[in-house]
Formats: C-alpha cells, sequence, structure tokens
C-alpha cells in the first residue's frame, strides 16, 4: 500500500520558505563513493505517496545520471523553527518535457526548469530536536 | 583534503544559515539530518555535535562518508564532502561543548564530537534561488 504524506509534511513540502534538501549518491563507477546535498527551493506533492522538484541547475545536471544509477534518495525539510521531517523514498521518473515541467517553469521564478525528479516516498521520520530519528510513517 | 573557501566560510558562519548533514549505509540508503551545532576547527577540518545521532553515526562508522549541506542568506547553497575521522568526547573540543549544548538543545546531553576532514568544496542546489 502506498505511503501517504500528512497534511502538516505536505505543508512545509510546499512553502517555499522552509529549507529542503536532497541527498543522492555519486560515484564514477557502480559503488556509491560520496553522498550530494542539493538544496531545492519548490517541491510538489503530485500523488498521495510522491513529491516532484525541478532541476534547473546546468552544474547540477550530473544528479540526474546519478539518479539512473542510484535511485534512493532521502529529503530532508526544515523550518527554523526548529520542526523537520526526513523523507526517504525512490526515483521514479525523471521527466523532460510534458505538463508537470510546465508547470514548475510557471512556478520557479530564476531559471526554468529542464527536468523534473519524481520520488515516491517510503518512509518519514522526525527530525525534530526531541524526537530526532523517530519514524513517523 | 580541501580547503574551505572564505565565501562558504562566510555562510557558516551566518547565525541563521542552516546546516544538514548526508551519510549513507553499505546498502546505499541515503540518511539525510539537520546539524545543530557545527563549528571549523580549520579550514580543512570541521567539528559536529553528535546529540542524538541514530543511523547518521552507524552509517559514519560503517564507511566514514559524509557530507555537510550548508543554506544561507537567500538560499545559496554549498556542500562539504568530508571524510569522517573520529569520535571525540575527552578532548577540550568535547568539554567546551558539553555545556552549551545542554542549554540550547533542550537539555539533551552531547554524546561527542564528530570530527571530519574536508574532502571537496562545491555549490549546491537544483533549482537555484533567484
Amino acid at each position: 500500500m502506498d505511503l501517504k504524506i500528512p497534511e502538516d509534511v505536505m505543508e512545509m513540502l510546499e512553502k517555499p520558505e522552509t529549507y529542503k534538501m536532497v541527498g543522492s549518491l555519486d560515484s564514477s563507477d557502480d559503488a556509491p563513493e560520496s553522498i550530494n546535498l542539493d538544496s531545492v527551493n519548490t517541491v510538489k506533492i503530485v500523488g498521495e505517496g510522491t513529491i516532484a522538484f525541478p532541476c534547473s541547475n546546468e552544474k547540477r545536471k550530473f544528479i540526474l545520471d546519478n539518479l539512473k544509477k542510484f535511485p534512493r534518495l532521502s529529503l530532508a525539510v526544515f523550518e527554523p523553527a526548529m520542526v523537520g521531517f526526513q523523507l526517504k523514498g525512490r526515483l521514479v521518473q525523471i521527466e523532460h518535457k510534458g505538463d508537470l515541467v510546465d508547470s514548475f517553469k510557471d512556478l520557479c521564478n530564476g531559471p526554468k526548469p529542464f527536468a523534473v525528479i519524481l520520488m515516491k516516498v517510503t518512509e518519514i521520520y522526525a527530525l525534530t530536536m526531541a524526537v530526532a530519528g523517530e519514524k513517523v510513517l | 583534503m580541501a580547503v574551505i573557501p572564505d565565501n562558504v566560510l562566510d555562510v557558516l558562519a551566518e547565525p541563521e544559515s542552516v546546516k544538514m548533514l548526508g551519510t549513507v549505509n553499505d546498502l546505499g540508503v541515503p540518511n539525510v539530518v539537520i546539524i545543530s551545532s557545527l563549528s571549523v576547527l580549520t579550514t580543512e577540518k570541521i567539528a559536529f555535535a553528535d546529540v542524538c545521532l541514530g543511523k547518521t553515526k552507524a552509517n559514519l562508522k560503517q564507511n566514514g562518508k559524509l557530507t555537510i549541506g550548508v543554506i544561507g542568506y537567500e538560499k545559496k547553497a554549498y556542500q562539504i564532502k568530508c571524510k569522517f575521522v573520529h569520535f571525540d568526547n575527552r578532548t577540550s573540543i568535547f568539554e567546551s561543548w558539553y555545556d552549551a549544548v545542554y542549554e540550547r538543545m533542550m537539555m539533551m546531553r552531547l554524546k561527542s564530537v564528530a570530527i571530519a576532514n574536508v574532502i571537496e568544496v562545491s555549490e549546491a542546489g537544483l533549482d537555484l534561488p533567484v
């Protein structure tokens, strides 16, 4: 059964002022050598357990190739009021054109995205200090 | 080892900047958490507090791979790839942080201070802020 992202987590993800970083794996061969941590400013909920975020930074385009090789992802979202969550999951697909990409082009004020990453969320953990590490779903 | 450039040091020093820590386990599952206390010991060496690190600590012991992410003013982001060195709970760094962390972190106790060497520093961000 698909995981349903709780309302409060959805709200935090879609708020532009929250801080969000995506962790993905990096390597020149088949074994992960290091972790990349990239900020994302715009996240959309596109299904019960699926989120999407754009890539508009040409210098970080290699992340898309890495994701095809290592599809596991983790996205941390944090509000300066010291509330946060970590969403773990897998790459569903990378879209380069279509309605979803167009919708992000409308949302993004800066450089327009050339790809949108879809992530299936499989687990959610608390990052709020007093309960950090506890599994939410 | 690599050196953290001045512009990234400035972002790390911003009181409002948000720092995150990414690790990976040996099955290739990334883990990203918030770091409450981070300090630049030298431009090639950093330290961060272990207050409630669970999976992160286990991952560091497994393979020592870690990346610090920092988001500063106007959401400009950088990543600092590091190699974990050790957990410290005996030296002056631990002692000097202990009381401050206890007061700031809702009475949670500092377990140790993680030390890491800087390997690579770069700008990071999938969708750049305007």
